[in-house]
């Protein structure tokens, strides 16, 4: 086997694609945006010529100017329709509120997964697998919208324990996160099933139990530690379509999250504002992408970064 | 206590969601007595008043600002604002307003010289204001606009600092009707000039209004609190506004059944007959129109009988009972009822009228018109109503409609450029309560007008309205108009829109004046 | 947005290092699959939705005929799912809506399925340098916002079912191709292979006579997972007003969230079409993986 170039050099290496892909990114999107029919002054009354050009003026800018304001000052410019409302303020109020939800949908998630996963797999042959089962399906089958709907109507209007929307206390959060994590806890629930079922037929747990282990001991010096791993190579991708997956929630439960800015601004054809959003989610998945790969090659310096 | 029982039979079943309900309880109630928490739509794009225009925006304007008239709750009705009296001269072109000694939300004094700063910033090209054109009623208001004259050559001066003169182009009596609309009221110089664009956030934004700005959470809500530097506070009724941005109808009706919301502006078509059944249920009048838009350029088009035939194929009876569930009425002209004004008063459904007009048109279910289409842009109620209309015409005239639907941007796009091929859904909201407003977007080079009507003997009879001072020989120059523009019918009016709204029971003196907004500082709450 | 996570990506690490396959691999899974009772319900169920949405134009009305006096009836049997608030069929609107459905996730995955296996099969097979830049592509096309490069894409080419196809076409076949390419990289070193190549047979011709019917299996498998995924994805667009059809099962969801509390019928049988859809195909895709992949059940 040829001899790896030094660490430092493929880091260095992986970040100049990040970065050249960052720059793609950002382009991608202003050429699209720019393309996508409609125009941003366009309001509902006319206006005068010598009005639109000052306009124009004032707010238009080209590839270039875009570029050059976001790598060299940090410029992502104000929004159109929200006129002379910076972008970055904009990103500093929501960016926080969607990843906070995501956050715990992740979380809940993650532990209401492996605690289904375990369950199912114990569950193998007893009445009570089907059950866990068909939940898992559904909840990989049920649009979201729909769930968080009938949320609402049961805990909000017919129980009135929770609220409707908002984003205020922990009571508004309940819902919106609860609606959010049941796909991914389906997806969890099935891989942490399938792993457990696979490891419990493993020699090795054989011998702990031969070798005398109390069954907690095996299940979590054992058992545990060996099936978790496949959910944790799921958690990468999970959580990158987690981020970028609160466009529907935020609708339905009046959160003022980025999704909603995001909609928003490109209905709106409010380009500042739309690709103010996407390079914030881009920077966010590659550098995740980054820091997994990083994190793989420390472990196990045999997976190049190619 | 209902809380308390409700508890204990929570517990039984689980004690963690009883616990929860417990603690959102005692935080449910924000605010306290007096805080009305409204639904106010989309997030407010701004709170400039020379760059707003949606409903969302002039609501909580109106709380925070206050022009020189306020609106009175009868039509045409206006009462003392900053001005505390005013007169006009004999020939109707100059007005004299007399200021009452009051002050900003920052304690500096209000002065004359505060509204021309207002009314040229307003009329500036520079500030591309939608509303600007309203100017035009103002002396040289137009060539201003156009950056054919300075801006000081606009017809308002401050005779000392607390009185304003202000020279009229036109003899208008809807003058002073514009004086209580919300871009009319003055903006803060002190504030522009210290914080630019800036100006508006909390913080920054100086009032003159009721209300001051104290929270702005974006796509969450804004808030205002009573202002203890309005001339007029002892009458100020509520202690504190929050105006919560929801865009989804749905979650918003739900917010107000389960109380987070107390009053809610407009209703998802899905709920209006559960709305109907609710004690706080209100309708009322809105000064707008529902409309389609032919294009008359096109080919086909361009012939008042085929247009005709479309118009009159459409069963506005039926769409608005069973759509809409009877809010609206019927357009029976494109003016909504305004009082002292006659209207076109048509019955613009005829089957028979109809199918008459299309054979004269030339054209039939064998021979339909080219690309016919409903365009219109995204919404659940106006793809109903599409949906509706496209089946009357099939059903009446044998024709095929095709619905095409766009968002905002780009439907303003095609409409406003006249780029749609043939039929369009359009909607006008009044923004002074005189039929001008609605029977000008018919005029040939007004801005507005998206059909591309052009009829020099229209022309010349809203030209006409312009200049005859006496009001009754003025509405009946209009009448006369309104008829012409229902013979041509480059428009085919739908229906007059309603206010449906939900409101606590609490809510008081919530009256709407005739274009359906309401007088903050009247508003109390039980 | 998703709520439809990809699982395939976890697949993909285990199957990087892959041991030789074992003779005959397809007629052992497809016996495999034959015998289990999950797939057999999976494409029993399909067949039965295929069937109706293809027959719905017999079975029902027009599915956008109104009748303002029958707004919204419970079901019965002049209207067996019930009427809709313009007084239109739910059964003749969740049958053509079906169709809609169904061929966009048959179109879309078809669109990504191909492109991911070309590009993945180039990539394993000529290895290199090569595979490395196209591998970097499909690593650097992973980091975008996905969804959000969707709406973009609608609102660029236009509100049509084209649009659609191609924005979630293009955003599908990333994992297609990192699937096939570890396949096809394994694939490569097998003797079979390199006794071709020993003949004197073209690396095309070995690409197309002699990888591409080993990866067939493992591209069946992630075809089957993306049909519902591209489904779904179609009904969150259509919840978010990006509909390219007016009669979708997405659309009719939407319409029927609005009406839940009041006419049940609007969502519950709509809604139910779609989950249903989405079962079947998740229990046949399962099945299926389970058979040409027995490590990851």
């Amino acid at each position: 086997m040829k001899a790896l170039p030094p660490l430092w050099l493929r880091l260095f290496w992986r970040l100049a694609m990040s970065a050249a892909a960052f720059f793609a990114i950002v382009s991608l999107s202003y050429g699209i945006m720019r393309a996508a029919p409609g125009k941003p002054y366009e309001g509902e009354k006319a206006l005068d010529s010598v009005a639109l050009a000052e306009l124009h003026r004032k707010y238009d800018f080209t590839y270039a100017e875009y570029i050059g304001g976001v790598f060299l000052r940090g410029d992502l410019r104000t929004s159109y329709s929200h006129r002379d409302l910076p972008v970055r303020v904009i990103l500093a109020e929501a960016l926080p509120i969607s990843m906070e939800l995501g956050a715990y949908a992740l979380l809940i998630a993650i532990f209401s997964g492996l605690l289904f996963g375990i369950l199912a797999a114990y569950a193998r042959g007893r009445w009570f697998e089907t059950p866990i089962l068909v939940w898992a399906l559904i909840g990989i089958a049920l649009p979201s919208f729909v769930f968080g709907a009938l949320l609402q109507l049961v805990f909000s209007l017919k129980l009135h324990v929770l609220p409707v929307a908002g984003w205020h206390g922990w009571q508004n959060k309940i819902l919106p996160v609860a609606t959010f994590s049941l796909a991914y806890t389906a997806f969890i629930t099935r891989i942490a099933r399938g792993s457990f079922l696979d490891n419990l037929s493993k020699d090795y747990i054989r011998t702990a139990r031969a070798k005398g282990l109390g069954p907690t001991r095996v299940f979590f010096r054992h058992l545990l530690r060996n099936s978790v791993l496949p959910v944790v190579n799921y958690l990468a991708p999970a959580s990158a379509s987690i981020l970028t997956g609160t466009l529907v929630i935020e609708k339905i439960f009046n959160i003022p999250g980025l999704g909603r800015w995001f909609v928003e601004s490109v209905f709106q054809r409010d380009y500042p504002v739309a690709m103010g959003v996407i390079l914030v989610y881009s920077a966010f998945l590659l550098a995740l992408n980054f820091l997994a790969d990083v994190f793989q090659s420390l472990i196990d310096p045999r997976i190049s970064m190619q | 206590m209902q809380k308390s029982s409700r508890f204990k039979t929570l517990r039984r079943f689980s004690g963690a969601a009883a616990l929860g309900a417990l603690l959102w309880a005692c935080q449910r109630h924000d605010g306290g007595a007096g805080v009305l928490r409204v639904v106010n739509g989309a997030e407010p794009s701004t709170l400039d008043l020379h760059l707003a225009t949606g409903q969302p925006e002039l609501r909580i304007l109106g709380a925070l600002f206050e022009g020189l008239l306020r609106r009175g709750e009868h039509p045409g009705e206006v009462k003392p604002g900053v001005a505390q009296h005013w007169k006009a001269s004999a020939d109707g072109l100059r007005y004299t307003f007399h200021l009452r000694p009051c002050r900003w939300s920052d304690g500096s004094p209000l002065t004359a010289g505060d509204f021309v700063y207002s009314w040229r910033r307003f009329v500036d090209p520079i500030t591309a204001s939608e509303y600007g054109s309203l100017l035009k009623i103002v002396r040289n208001g137009n060539p201003v606009r156009q950056s054919k004259m300075p801006v000081d050559s606009l017809g308002i001066h401050a005779l000392d600092d607390s009185t304003v003169m202000v020279e009229l182009e036109y003899p208008v009596s809807f003058f002073l009707d514009l004086c209580a609309f919300e871009p009319f009221a003055p903006v803060p110089r002190q504030a522009i000039e210290r914080y630019g664009t800036q100006w508006t956030e909390p913080g920054n934004l100086i009032g003159n209004g009721p209300f001051e700005l104290s929270k702005w959470e974006r796509n969450a809500s804004i808030e205002v609190k009573r202002s203890r530097s309005y001339w007029d506070v002892k009458r100020t009724g509520l202690s504190a506004v929050s105006f919560k941005a929801v865009e989804d109808q749905l979650t918003a009706f739900n917010m107000f059944l389960a109380g987070e919301a107390d009053w809610l502006f407009s209703l998802p078509p899905s709920k209006i007959d559960a709305a109907k059944a609710t004690p706080g249920f209100f309708t009322g009048q809105m000064y707008g129109t529902y409309y389609l838009l032919f294009n008359c350029a096109n080919k086909g088009y361009n012939s008042p009988l085929l247009r005709k035939a479309l118009a009159y194929a459409i069963d506005r009876k039926t769409l608005t009972e069973r759509i809409l569930k009877g809010l609206p009425k019927p357009a029976t002209g494109f003016v909504p009822p305004t009082p002292d004004f006659p209207g076109a008063g048509m019955e613009l459904y005829d089957p028979t009228k109809a199918r008459e007009f299309l054979r004269a048109s030339g054209y039939s279910a064998r021979k339909p018109p080219e690309q016919l289409q409903i365009l219109f842009n995204n919404s659940e109620s106006n793809k109903t109503i599409a949906e509706v209309i496209q089946q009357m015409w099939k059903e009446t005239l044998g024709l095929e409609a095709e619905l095409v639907n766009f968002e905002w941007k780009v439907y303003l796009a095609q409409t406003k450029g006249k780029r749609y091929p043939s039929v369009a859904r359009a909607s006008w909201i009044g923004d002074f309560a005189d039929p001008i407003s609605f029977l000008e977007l018919g005029v040939s080079d007004n801005g507005n007008n998206r059909s591309g009507y052009s009829n020099p003997r229209y022309d010349s009879l809203i030209a006409r309205t312009w200049s005859v001072p006496d009001p009754v020989e003025r509405k009946r120059v209009m009448a006369e108009a309104e008829r012409l523009l229902m013979e041509d019918m480059p428009v085919a009016p739908i229906y007059f829109y309603a206010l449906s709204e939900l409101r606590t029971p609490r809510l008081r003196h919530a009256t709407p004046n005739p274009l359906g907004m309401y007088d903050w500082k009247a508003i109390t709450l039980e | 947005m998703s709520g439809y996570p990809k699982t395939q990506m976890l697949a993909i690490r285990d199957l990087l290092p892959r041991p030789p396959r074992p003779v005959s691999p397809w007629r052992k899974s497809l016996d495999y699959v034959r015998r289990d009772p999950k797939a057999n319900a999976g494409v029993a169920g399909l067949i039965l939705l295929v069937v109706l949405a293809l027959c719905g134009p017999w079975l029902a009305p027009p599915f956008d005929r109104q009748a303002l006096t029958e707004q919204l009836l419970p079901p019965s049997l002049a209207h067996l799912m019930g009427t809709d608030h313009l007084g239109r069929d739910i059964l003749a609107r969740v049958l053509y809506g079906g169709r809609i459905s169904l061929l966009i996730g048959l179109i879309s995955t078809t669109v990504s399925t191909a492109i991911g296996t070309g590009y993945g099969c180039v990539a394993g097979f000529f290895g290199r340098r090569l595979d490395l830049a196209m591998m970097r592509l499909v690593d650097i096309l992973y980091s975008l916002p996905y969804m959000f490069l969707v709406i973009i894409l609608i609102f660029l080419l236009g509100k049509n079912l084209y649009a659609l196809f191609l924005a979630l076409g293009l955003v599908q076949w990333l994992t297609v191709a990192r699937v096939v390419r570890g396949q096809v990289m394994s694939l490569r070193e097998e003797e079979f292979v390199s006794a071709a190549r020993v003949l004197g047979v073209g690396n095309f011709r070995i690409l197309i006579r002699h990888i591409l019917p080993n990866v067939l299996g493992i591209v069946i498998v992630y075809a089957t997972l993306t049909v519902p995924s591209v489904i779904l994805q179609e009904s969150f667009l259509s919840f978010l007003g990006l509909n390219v059809q007016p009669c979708t099962w997405g659309v009719l969801i939407s319409e029927g969230k609005e009406y839940m509390d009041s006419a049940w019928w609007m969502l519950v049988f709509p809604g139910g079409a779609l989950t249903l859809c989405l079962l079947c195909l998740n229990l046949l895709g399962d099945s299926l993986r389970d058979a040409f992949d027995p490590r990851l059940k």
